[in-house]
């Protein structure tokens, strides 16, 4: 039976009103899929942005299934395949996908500052980026 | 706290760009940064999102950060204060003189590690720390959007992944036990264990650190540490 769900993908946040959730699987439709996440299905694969994942010869049913009029999409499956993190809150219907270990350390390879946008206390918004070309001291600290 | 070091150094290409991790948003930092008056960039980070991407795990924490966006210094307690100074085991304003430094030489200074070396202090996460941070961003998500309840049991699950992490720690006890912020007997504890330093002394030059423990060791080591002062029903 579908159900509303909330995807926590990345830095993102999207509502999907129409999912089919099983154990540790959740089923997208397709354009919810890529709302929520950025995934699409084309024929080489998944694919986001240019980067494209070829599914798993023999396993396709674990990541696509036909539903009548419109296909469905595991992203759960897609996110182990990619050594991501899934976690899932059921009293509130939450699901959140974490940043991949090995891809966070790949970046942290190449020595680039990570970028992040966030608000000042007058609620402007700040890129890191906005401040190249200045060498920049981070700091960060808390309240608490 | 850096502010004064701030104006010194802006006409040199310098800029400072403070961080709150903070729940509690603009309202938990507000009185921190109207109180230092910056002329610099001051942010709110609700989420804990820098923390995330750079393995910050206490406050406060430093980056270096270069005119093309490289990570010429990586994550490392900084100190503005001869107090600061000494809990990191350097001179009292060595770590402000270091920064002087690298803003009048950039990357001719002493002060910047070579590549290898930067990459090699750059802590890479595990697997555990990735699904604890799937946990703790879960738990923002909810605790932000009003469900205090639901989120307690994530918050709780990222900090048994990682008890290590002071800034798992201190956050969920300012959103669920303020109280726990106030006493010192944590504090007094992590001080007194020995094994792993509260601040890990800074890595200037020739100072050889100490040999860092894995993080498996660390987290049994902070596992212990807080069973103590956990609540009876947790």
């Amino acid at each position: 039976m579908s159900e509303p769900v909330t995807v926590l993908y990345a830095q993102g946040e999207a509502r999907v009103d129409d999912a089919l959730a099983e154990g540790g699987d959740l089923w997208l439709h397709l354009a919810d899929l890529t709302r929520a996440s950025g995934w699409a299905l084309k024929p080489e694969g998944a694919c986001l942005g240019e980067v494209c994942v070829p599914l798993p010869a023999g396993r396709r049913n674990r990541f696509v299934r036909d539903d009548g009029r419109d296909a469905r999409f595991n992203l759960p499956e897609l996110a182990r395949l990619l050594d991501m993190p899934v976690v899932a809150d059921s009293a509130t219907r939450t699901w959140c996908f974490g940043e991949s270990a090995p891809a966070r350390g790949k970046q942290l390879d190449s020595l680039m500052a990570p970028d992040f946008t966030l608000p000042d206390l007058g609620g402007g918004m700040h890129a890191l980026s906005d401040y190249r070309g200045k060498k920049v001291f981070l700091v960060a600290w808390a309240s608490w | 706290m850096w502010q004064a070091l701030r104006e010194e150094l802006k006409d040199q290409n310098f800029e400072v760009i403070t961080v709150a991790l903070d729940t509690g948003g603009a309202e938990a930092a507000r009185p921190a940064i109207e109180r230092a008056s910056p002329t610099h960039p001051s942010l709110i980070d609700e989420r804990h999102i820098v923390a995330e991407l750079y393995g910050i795990v206490n406050v406060p924490t430093a980056v270096w950060i270069d005119e093309t966006g490289t990570i010429v210094r990586p994550p490392e307690t900084p100190a503005s204060s001869a107090r600061m100074a000494e809990m990191i085991g350097i001179g009292p304003t060595e770590y402000v003189d270091a920064l002087r430094d690298w803003a009048v030489n950039g990357a001719a200074s002493v002060y910047i590690p070579p590549a290898g070396e930067r990459r090699s202090r750059l802590h890479r996460p595990d697997a555990t720390e990735a699904l604890a941070a799937a946990h703790f961003r879960l738990a923002e998500h909810l605790y932000l959007h009003g469900e205090r309840e639901a989120a307690r049991p994530h918050f709780e699950e990222a900090l048994r992944l990682r008890p290590e992490s002071w800034t798992y720690r201190r956050q969920m006890w300012a959103n669920y036990e303020p109280q726990n912020n106030m006493n010192r007997e944590w504090y007094n504890a992590a001080m007194a264990t020995g094994d792993i330093p509260y601040y890990p002394p800074v890595q200037f030059g020739d100072t050889a650190p100490d040999a860092a423990a894995t993080a498996q060791k660390q987290r049994e080591i902070y596992e212990a540490l807080f069973k103590p002062l956990m609540a009876p029903d947790q």
